[in-house]
């Protein structure tokens, strides 16, 4: 249990140095959607299930909708 | 020293939000800078919830019968995180929409273009 | 007894008055709407100032729920002075915009506008009378969307970058704030401003260097909401692009806001014991 929390941990810090490192912007956006999943995993370690569900269907749901939208109009 | 291994989530969250602020800040395109502040404020919400969470305790959803107050983890913090995941969205979706009409005005999204471009 | 939910009463009329505008048709219905609003609720305010200076400060618990548990208005003579404040003026400003505004913003947006304008100082008001640290930090953020909406709907080519540099800082000044009330909420247990008070006068000689770290994420998240002079760099743009009805909301009313938030922040939670073992008024007033 503890060990799988740090490794998500150190997922999540990969993901998040991964987004300011990728110059392609749709990759970067990917790499911000995979962040938004595993905080909601980690969200369900840390017993708030409500905040987990919340976080996979807006954070990785609706924002990368929204960023996708935007990114097909520029 | 060894805090930082036994509050492992805390020690991810600030890291998390180091990033996050350099992300925003640093970055010249403006959806980096967008997805720079939203790491921000899940690291914070991160911390947030790190801090509710007690060992051994279970998920604050009452099953069959309530257990008592010890059984379960504070459920303030995972109820004032859920308003704050709504506010990072809103503000969000507000500034994709000004990033949209920045490109229509000036033709690019790279802050620096824009910052040159002087007068109407 | 009734004159105690004044405050509630003031904010919820501005609130759900600004949600009826869309769906009027005639713009001038609109202009007079949001000016009786804000007419109305200056008055409320007014007795509610009156009522103070009579009976000394009382907290007003919404939804009856006592206080670690639900959410308090503190209204004290400084509250109720800058309930009055803030009604009054932003009804003498909508007074002024209505002959002015049809000049400066597009006439399909004017019903926005007095919508934005009817929230922003709704939840500035509820900035001002909240007893309760989290539900500030809502307010501040509605109130800080509602000032971003009230620069850009100009709809010109400087207008837009001013307000994505404004959103971009306050964004950032709010990440702070949040990370701050995180901090006080871990050492203390409490989000209502009395309460953690008294938790924390008990425990700062424990985390001198949380208090610290704290008092500083408030000190600059504030600041730079509330343009304190290093951070001040959004100002210039944000309030000379702006219409001239909205700045003058902006530079009148809106910053003034925060400043009470930080006032009330440093001398209801942590209290003058605290502050003045930390060199924190020395770096806001800048003496040495």
């Amino acid at each position: 249990m503890e060990i799988f929390s740090i490794i998500m941990i150190l997922f999540l810090i990969g993901s998040a140095i991964a987004v300011s490192a990728i110059k392609n912007l749709l990759g970067a956006i990917i790499a911000f959607t995979v962040y938004s999943l595993v905080m909601a995993i980690l969200w369900q370690q840390l017993n708030a299930p409500d905040l987990a569900i919340t976080e996979a269907a807006v954070g990785a749901g609706i924002t990368t909708l929204l960023f996708i939208f935007t990114l097909k109009k520029n | 020293m060894e805090m930082l291994f036994t509050k492992y989530f805390e020690v991810g969250s600030m890291v998390l939000f180091g990033v996050g602020f350099m992300t925003l800040l640093l970055h010249n395109n403006l959806i980096k800078k967008i997805i720079g502040m939203n790491i921000m404020d899940t690291a914070v919400f991160l911390f947030f919830i790190a801090k509710g969470y007690i060992d051994g305790r279970e998920a604050p959803i009452v099953r069959g019968f309530h257990k008592g107050v010890e059984a379960y983890v504070n459920p303030v913090p995972a109820a004032l995180m859920l308003t704050g995941i709504v506010i990072a969205v809103s503000v969000t979706a507000f500034a994709l929409a000004l990033t949209v009409k920045i490109y229509e005005k000036y033709g690019t999204i790279e802050l620096d273009e824009i910052m040159k471009m002087r007068g109407d | 007894m009734y004159i105690r939910s004044f405050p509630l009463v003031a904010i919820l009329i501005l609130l759900v008055s600004a949600f009826v505008m869309p769906m009027i048709k005639k713009r001038s219905i609109v202009k007079g709407l949001s000016l009786v609003s804000m007419g109305i609720s200056s008055i409320l305010a007014l007795i509610t100032l009156v009522y103070v200076k009579e009976n000394g400060s009382f907290i007003y618990r919404i939804g009856h729920w006592d206080a670690p548990w639900g959410i308090e208005f503190q209204i004290g003579i400084i509250e109720a002075m800058m309930g009055f404040l803030f009604t009054s003026v932003a009804a003498l400003i909508i007074w002024y915009s209505i002959y002015s505004i049809h000049k400066e913003i597009k006439d399909n947006r004017v019903v926005f506008y007095y919508l934005l304008v009817n929230i922003l100082i709704g939840a500035l008001l509820g900035i001002v009378f909240s007893n309760d640290l989290f539900n500030s930090f809502v307010f501040m953020e509605l109130s800080t969307l509602a000032s971003c909406g009230i620069i850009v709907v100009k709809d010109k080519k400087e207008n837009i970058k001013a307000t994505l540099k404004y959103l971009v800082l306050s964004t950032l000044g709010s990440g702070l704030v949040l990370m701050g009330i995180a901090f006080l909420y871990s050492i203390t247990g409490h989000l209502n401003m009395t309460f953690a008070h008294r938790e924390i006068v008990k425990v700062y000689a424990d985390y001198g260097q949380t208090v610290l770290i704290t008092l500083g994420l408030f000190t600059v998240g504030l600041g730079v909401k509330s343009a304190m002079f290093p951070l001040h760099t959004w100002l210039p743009d944000a309030h000379s692009s702006a219409p001239s009805s909205s700045s003058a909301l902006l530079s009148a009313l809106v910053l003034k806001g925060f400043v009470l938030l930080l006032v009330k922040i440093l001398y209801r939670v942590f209290g003058t014991e605290i502050i003045n073992q930390f060199p924190i008024l020395n770096l806001i007033l800048i003496s040495f």
